[in-house]
């Protein structure tokens, strides 16, 4: 075989290389594409520039990790009460943006209630950022967002919170926490996928030194091995935990978890569960059983959670009542 | 290009594809 004829083969041989890698990239990011999209086609949205508009990247407290984008129905009627859809994005407490709110916010500013898609400043690992700061910033924006509106015409009187897993469970952090405080009155949650509870134990950590890292990140606090266990430690948990914050008063929410999940442990959701019925929250569980943490593998369930939404949007917003 | 090579290309497309959707529902399946 001459020089001439090995390179030949050589090229070839790359060439199939590259043809096979562009081919799988590709038909990887179209798959994605299809799968991560699909679910929102129960979200239809009424693209008519007349029924809802968007504003972006307005400022909440001056920061530029917590600028907020908005979407309203078109034309304000200052005679009118408005409702406010308040979504919160996930990516793990350390990524994510609020541009995922494109998927949801437009569907209920179309139906003629403000969402909102808010920031937070991102967890970088070092507890600087946190649960607690991020619940800070988000009820913060709350204000901001009635004043903004205020001034444009849109009398917010109530509000729903929502997002995906780190969203998901800020939501509920939001809104039962101190619901007494936050600006506007919180009527129910609708949240998929979010951390019910910062029990280090659900989280695989063993021992306390990994007990008390995981808890010192989560909330900011900081906490040695030696003070697992102790009441204020203990407290510093449950502040930031949704299925400790649970009680009789807790507003109703909508739920939606896949037991396939690897991100957040599927069985931590059960302590929020089990809460709400203690205390007789109205709430309503969908499992999404072929699905992971994206859940992304059960449309009927998607169809179902949003049909949902939709339900509780007119049994719960004094706006909206039939 | 011979004939047989512009095959195995076509082979090779087909298999990158089909890999590509795989391993992407592979992943989404549980992220």
């Amino acid at each position: 075989m001459d020089m001439k004829k090995v390179l030949k083969n050589i090229g070839f041989g790359i060439a199939c290389v590259g043809v096979f890698g562009v081919c799988a990239a590709v038909s990887f990011l179209i798959t994605m594409n299809i799968k991560v999209e699909r679910p929102y086609k129960y979200l239809k949205v009424n693209e008519d520039e007349s029924v809802w508009k968007a504003i972006y990247d307005l400022d909440s407290d001056g920061k530029d990790t917590t600028k907020f984008d908005l979407y309203l129905p078109a034309n304000a009627d200052p005679n009118k009460n408005y409702s406010l859809i308040f979504y919160i994005h996930g990516g793990g407490f350390t990524a994510g943006d609020k541009d995922d709110g494109k998927h949801w916010c437009p569907y209920y500013a179309s139906k003629g209630m403000v969402a909102v898609s808010a920031n937070y400043t991102l967890s970088k690992g070092d507890g600087v950022a946190n649960v607690n700061t991020m619940y800070e910033e988000l009820t913060y924006t709350m204000q901001v967002v009635k004043e903004y509106c205020a001034k444009e015409g849109y009398n917010i009187t109530e509000m729903a919170t929502t997002g995906g897993s780190a969203g998901g469970c800020l939501a509920m952090v939001c809104a039962y926490r101190e619901p007494e405080k936050l600006p506007i009155p919180v009527k129910f949650v609708f949240e998929q996928t979010g951390p019910a509870s910062f029990e280090p134990d659900g989280w695989g950590a063993t021992e306390d030194k990994g007990k008390a890292e995981f808890v010192s990140l989560m909330t900011g606090r900081s906490f040695t091995a030696d003070e697992v266990g102790t009441e204020d430690y203990q407290k510093a948990i449950d502040e930031i935990s949704p299925a400790a914050l649970v009680n009789e008063n807790t507003v109703p929410t909508i739920l939606a978890y896949g037991p396939r999940d690897v991100v957040v442990p599927p069985d931590i959701k059960y302590s929020l569960l089990n809460n709400l019925d203690r205390y007789g929250v109205v709430h309503d569980y969908i499992e999404f059983p072929h699905s992971g943490h994206g859940l992304l593998d059960d449309l009927d369930k998607s169809e179902e959670f949003y049909k949902l939404t939709d339900e509780y949007i007119t049994r719960y917003f004094d706006n909206f009542k039939e | 290009m011979t004939k047989k090579r512009w095959i195995i290309l076509a082979a090779m497309a087909v298999l990158g594809s089909v890999s590509g959707a795989l391993l992407c529902n592979a992943l989404l399946g549980v992220f």
